[in-house]
């Protein structure tokens, strides 16, 4: 069965803070009748999350909340101080009118329902 | 003396924060690897180093973790012997374990940062802060640490 669900991970040219931008960790799972896409966003607010279906492909974009106040002083930076980017393929087995996505801890869920031809089902035998 | 990371290696202090994170990124891959073929095991070792920023200013040391997806009630802080440890675990949500995965990034499992704390910290004042998967732990100082300005004058 073809795949669902591709990453992209290729940089494209609007992308103008190329170096600056990091690529999120993501999981994809499947279930009976989902995909489930998990991408870590930590130090992400809700509203700076935007989610963008267009052509077949789900484009993530986010933007981290600023790192220390100016105030502080340095010691240790092994977090990058970043703009979130990546994209996806979707395949033809997916509703895409039906994509929920939520937020929470620094962990946005995007379920992406299948379509209805591509759904296991099991069948009962008479 | 300020914060220090309490790091195993301490004989390559040197090395660029980029060859660190290539490491942890390799670190991650092989993780990734090899949880995908062992056991239930597996996912019981210390698995990953969440990244983290240390910053200070006159009243208090801040040390700021990544940890994304992670219930603060499985996170624990623990100050002894002036060593300020940060460890927990990363669960895997119930529905997710039983389904087909396509593609694992994400760290699971077990995870532990240590720091060497300064002189001065008042360690019964630490406070920490869980909000949008940044764990920010805030270490105020002692009045005698903190940065005191001396006028001299000039003759």
């Amino acid at each position: 069965m073809e795949k669902s669900i591709d990453v992209r991970d290729q940089q494209t040219n609007s992308d103008t803070a190329y170096d600056r931008c990091r690529i999120p960790a993501a999981d994809v799972y499947e279930t009976s009748d989902a995909f489930v896409l998990m991408l870590d966003l930590p130090g992400v607010v809700k509203e700076g999350i935007s989610l963008i279906h267009e052509k077949g492909e789900l484009k993530v974009r986010a933007v981290a909340a600023a790192g220390q106040p100016s105030d502080m002083k340095v010691l240790v930076r092994e977090v990058r101080p970043a703009t979130y980017s990546r994209t996806f393929t979707l395949g033809d087995g997916i509703d895409t009118e039906s994509i929920d996505a939520r937020f929470d801890s620094g962990v946005l869920t995007v379920k992406l329902l299948k379509s209805a031809a591509s759904r296991s089902r099991e069948i009962t035998i008479n | 003396m300020t914060l220090m990371r309490w790091t195993p290696a301490r004989e390559l202090p040197t090395l660029p924060s980029e060859v660190w994170s290539m490491q942890r990124e390799i670190n991650r891959m092989f993780d990734n690897f090899f949880r995908g073929n062992a056991g239930e095991e597996a996912l019981q070792m210390p698995s990953w180093d969440p990244a983290v920023d240390v910053a200070e200013n006159d009243d208090a040391y801040v040390v700021k973790v990544e940890l994304p997806g992670v219930n603060r009630n499985d996170v624990k802080i623990v100050v002894q012997d002036r060593q300020l440890t940060i460890r927990g675990e990363k669960k895997q949500e119930k529905d997710a374990r039983e389904a087909n995965y396509h593609r694992i990034e994400r760290s699971y499992g077990a995870f532990q940062r240590t720091f060497t704390l300064p002189s001065g910290v008042k360690s019964d004042k630490i406070e920490a802060a869980y909000t949008d998967g940044i764990l920010a732990v805030t270490l105020p100082k002692a009045e005698e640490a903190r940065a005191k300005e001396i006028e001299v004058r000039v003759k």
